[in-house]
């Protein structure tokens, strides 16, 4: 496996931890509170944002190495 | 020192100056207390902020610094900028709403708020001396860039920056900031947009720009742990999650900006355009030219030897045209005073509502405070002011600013945070986190070895080793620029070939005109777009960490291409006598020594060769300048991450033997609830409802409440009491004209909001244009 691959995967997965235990914790903690539509609806954009940089961050690692 | 650019460029600049400066000036009518001075009044459109932030965030040397590292490191120039996500959901859901909801005015005052008025004072102290230090550091880079770029005297071109940012900070305060950040982030975007298209232009499109960088170049991130001035490791813990909290929890400017915004949604519509769309571009912005150049250098248009420090005004000059740069340097200008406003404007704050209100003038008219708020920034300006020549005498000072920035960052970061988090958190674990945090990091500052199991968890070299990296491209070669390649990317120690190269390196101090030391070099050939590139790599060992190195290359090739006379007898090319051997000159190895500054070509451009010290003639030696490295062990990425995890033992370990404050309701995540009602005065209405438009009727009178028709309202989702968001339709005015009001009780005129004069004069709006209601909470 490529080098560029094994940065690709600590960044999303580390950084993946940290996200996932902050937006659990708002959740927890009810400032995040799902039963208000503002609220889940951010929440919601928070998981597309992280789902679409780990994309992005993945389409770029392979055009780099395979084009 | 000659100047650089054309009569255009400068008119251009000056027309810029005089536009910026009367366009600043011109919002002080629109401030009229000290929340409009610091915070705007709390009444803007997401975007205005976002663009604001735009032009914060690039900041004096942005351009130039992030054109070196994408010229040397490629495309993953772009990690700092892109990688503060992960750590979003805590100032989205905590930090931002806890300062908002709560009406937090300071870092400081949150300290108190939070703890005690002793772990405010450490804290304002720690701000003040950060802010204003910051303020000279910006005005010294400042010059310098200008200076070393343009050839204008750093002594003129500071003051003048100094005054105009001063003029429209102090008259027009918040307000003016953002909105002349707003033409100077267009301004930056535009010159972006222009460099990235002729760049490329130039190059011949983005496929061939592309084919001309190879993959190490192409990648998002760098080597995982290599080199280490530009690693991945340093960089994700470093700057994605101890640098992305420690800017969003207490960067005072950053904070002022999200309490100018009309809402927390506001905020938070800020807060996610700015991180995925707008920090992106700006990494393009102001990393696009290295890349580019990263690409001549292989096409064979940019000097090989050239100085990657000058990258982006070599290339920015080459591909631009008269005018063109005129509005890039104007760009360039933007992004510096942009940054300096803001902290003006942050120093001014804190000078305020931490040191004048609560230890000079307690109770005063609002009036005398927006007074007392113009003149600390002038003061603010002046002190930046008085502190460049200090930074310009002398390293050891800016040394000495840089560590005390490295010192109060983890300790501050960790009481906001754990403050944030939980209310178990105690006064006194913030205290003494921050007093002990601070003086075991300025401890590693000194002695970076206690840092070493913290780097070294992440493969991290202890500086007893370093990379030299270096390449023939067609014969031509590079050596410096491309040191921050990380080797391993292009090819494995196991994978290259032993080469009659040679790296001779001595420590620069023991260094008396010999070299003690060699190590084989590697090579592989490659090639790119159909280029042949010889690559060349070395690692070095045995050196002393956090040193300056002095190194040469020596290329014995020459010595092997004329056979020896035992080698020449043997093969029968020639009768070996001692005669004939004493006739031919003996072969020579080439030792490459370092670069040779040839001042300025045709163009203005500063042509730097490299020279083979065999080729220096006597002359030439005043303009010849030695290789040299620095090697690694300060791990200045990792301190951050070590004194993040000192502070976090020193607060948990205090806080499990001493008593949490009682009454912190609003002032952490699990109260934010509190904090809303703190907000509203009532109860939250928390139910979502449309944004109406209505005509303005205006009653004589200062009643705080406007009056809607009760359908409006039933749209709204509003009820008698609930907090209103009023705004002149215009969209582009970006809230200038709106002010936040209480709901009264309704009427039955559909499309008619009725306010007094009062309510009409504070949001300043103009008879006969419709408004945008809104229900805020």
């Amino acid at each position: 496996m490529h080098n560029g691959w094994l940065t690709y995967l600590y960044q999303i997965l580390v950084g993946g931890l940290f996200f996932a235990a902050g937006t659990i914790y708002v959740i927890k903690v009810k400032s995040a509170d799902l039963t208000i539509k503002a609220d889940k609806t951010w929440v919601i954009a928070l998981i597309i944002g992280y789902l679409g940089l780990a994309l992005f961050f993945g389409v770029w690692t392979w055009l780099a190495i395979n084009t | 020192m000659d100047l650089m650019g054309t009569p255009l460029d400068y008119g251009i600049l000056i027309v810029y100056f005089i536009g910026i400066l009367g366009f600043g000036a011109y919002f002080a009518r629109y401030t009229k207390s000290t929340s409009d001075f610091f915070f705007g009044g709390q009444r803007f459109s997401w975007w205005l902020i976002a663009s604001s932030l735009v032009a914060t965030g690039i900041g004096s040397y942005s351009f130039l610094k992030y054109a070196q590292t994408g010229f040397t490191a490629g495309l993953s120039s772009t990690m700092t900028y892109l990688n503060d996500w992960f750590m979003i959901p805590l100032f989205m859901f905590g930090w931002l709403p806890i300062i908002y909801f709560s009406r937090i005015k300071s870092v400081p005052e949150y300290f108190e708020r939070r703890f005690d008025s002793r772990t405010r004072l450490v804290a304002t102290v720690f701000t003040i001396f950060y802010l204003v230090g910051y303020i000279g550091l910006n005005f010294y880079l400042m010059g310098l860039a200008l200076q070393s770029l343009l050839g204008i005297n750093m002594w003129i071109a500071i003051p003048v920056v100094a005054v105009i940012s001063a003029i429209y900070v102090t008259t027009g305060g918040q307000t003016a900031v953002i909105f002349t950040d707003l033409i100077q982030g267009l301004f930056l975007y535009l010159a972006g947009a222009i460099l990235l298209i002729v760049g490329m232009a130039h190059i011949g499109g983005l496929q061939e720009w592309w084919q001309n960088i190879d993959v190490a170049h192409r990648l998002p991130f760098p080597g995982f742990n290599r080199p280490a001035e530009f690693e991945f490791s340093g960089i994700f813990w470093g700057e994605g999650i101890v640098g992305t909290l420690a800017f969003t929890f207490i960067n005072q400017g950053f904070i002022m900006r999200y309490l100018a915004v009309k809402s927390v949604n506001a905020g938070r519509k800020t807060l996610t355009f700015n991180t995925l769309i707008l920090m992106p571009i700006s990494a393009v912005v102001v990393g696009c030219i290295g890349w580019v150049a990263a690409a001549m250098i292989t096409k064979g248009e940019v000097n090989t030897g050239v100085n990657a420090k000058e990258i982006f005004m070599l290339v920015s000059n080459v591909v631009t045209k008269p005018g063109i740069f005129g509005f890039v340097i104007a760009a360039l200008t933007a992004a510096l005073m942009s940054t300096i406003d803001t902290l003006i404007n942050a120093v001014a704050a804190i000078g305020i509502f931490d040191v004048y209100k609560p230890y000079i003038k307690k109770e005063a008219s609002e009036k005398h405070y927006l007074k007392a708020s113009r003149v600390v920034s002038v003061l603010a300006t002046l002190v930046g002011l008085a502190l460049v020549p200090a930074f310009s005498q002398s390293r050891s000072i800016l040394q000495a600013h840089y560590a005390f920035i490295a010192m109060i960052t983890p300790p501050m970061l960790v009481a906001i945070f754990l403050g944030v988090m939980s209310k178990r958190f105690t006064p006194k674990a913030a205290f003494w986190s921050m007093i002990i945090g601070g003086i075991v990091i300025l401890t590693s500052v000194i002695y970076p070895q206690i840092i070493i199991p913290v780097a070294k968890t992440h493969g991290l070299t202890d500086g007893s080793e370093a990379d030299i990296v270096f390449e023939r491209i067609e014969g031509r070669e590079i050596m410096g620029p491309r040191a921050a390649y990380n080797w391993q990317e292009i090819f494995g120690p196991e994978e290259g070939e032993p080469t009659d190269f040679v790296i001779q390196y001595e420590l620069k101090s023991d260094f008396k005109g010999s070299y003690e030391k060699e190590q084989t070099v590697y090579t592989k050939l490659d090639t790119l777009n159909g280029t042949v590139v010889q690559r060349y790599c070395a690692t070095l060992t045995g050196l002393v960490p956090r040193s300056s190195y002095t190194f040469r290359v020596v290329d014995r090739s020459p010595l092997k291409q004329a056979p020896s006379a035992p080698e020449a007898e043997d093969i029968g090319l020639v009768e070996a006598t001692d005669s004939i051997f004493e006739q031919t000159p003996e072969p020579k190895e080439i030792i490459y020594e370092g670069t040779l500054n040839k001042g300025r070509g045709e163009n203005g451009l500063p042509v730097i060769e490299l020279a083979a010290k065999n080729d220096v003639s006597e002359e030439e030696k005043g303009a010849f300048s030695h290789f040299g490295f620095k090697t690694a062990g300060n791990y200045d990425y990792f301190r951050s991450v070590f004194g993040l995890i000192v502070c976090l033992i020193v607060g948990i370990a205090v806080s499990i033997f001493t008593k949490p404050k009682e009454n912190v309701d609003g002032l952490t995540v699990n109260s934010i609830m509190k904090a809303k009602e703190f907000f509203k005065g009532g109860k939250p209405n928390e139910t979502a409802g449309e944004i109406i438009r209505a005509k303005v009727e205006l009653y004589e009178g200062d009643e705080p409440v406007v009056h809607l028709d009760k359908h409006d309202m039933k749209r709204m989702s509003a009820e008698p009491g609930d907090l209103i968001y009023v705004a002149d339709a215009r969209w582009w005015l970006g809230g200038l004209r709106s002010t936040h009001v209480k709901a009264g009780e309704p009427h039955d005129r559909p499309g008619e909001i009725r306010m007094s004069e009062k309510v009409f004069e504070d949001g300043n709006f103009v008879v006969g244009k419709t408004v945008k209601v809104e229900k805020i909470i």
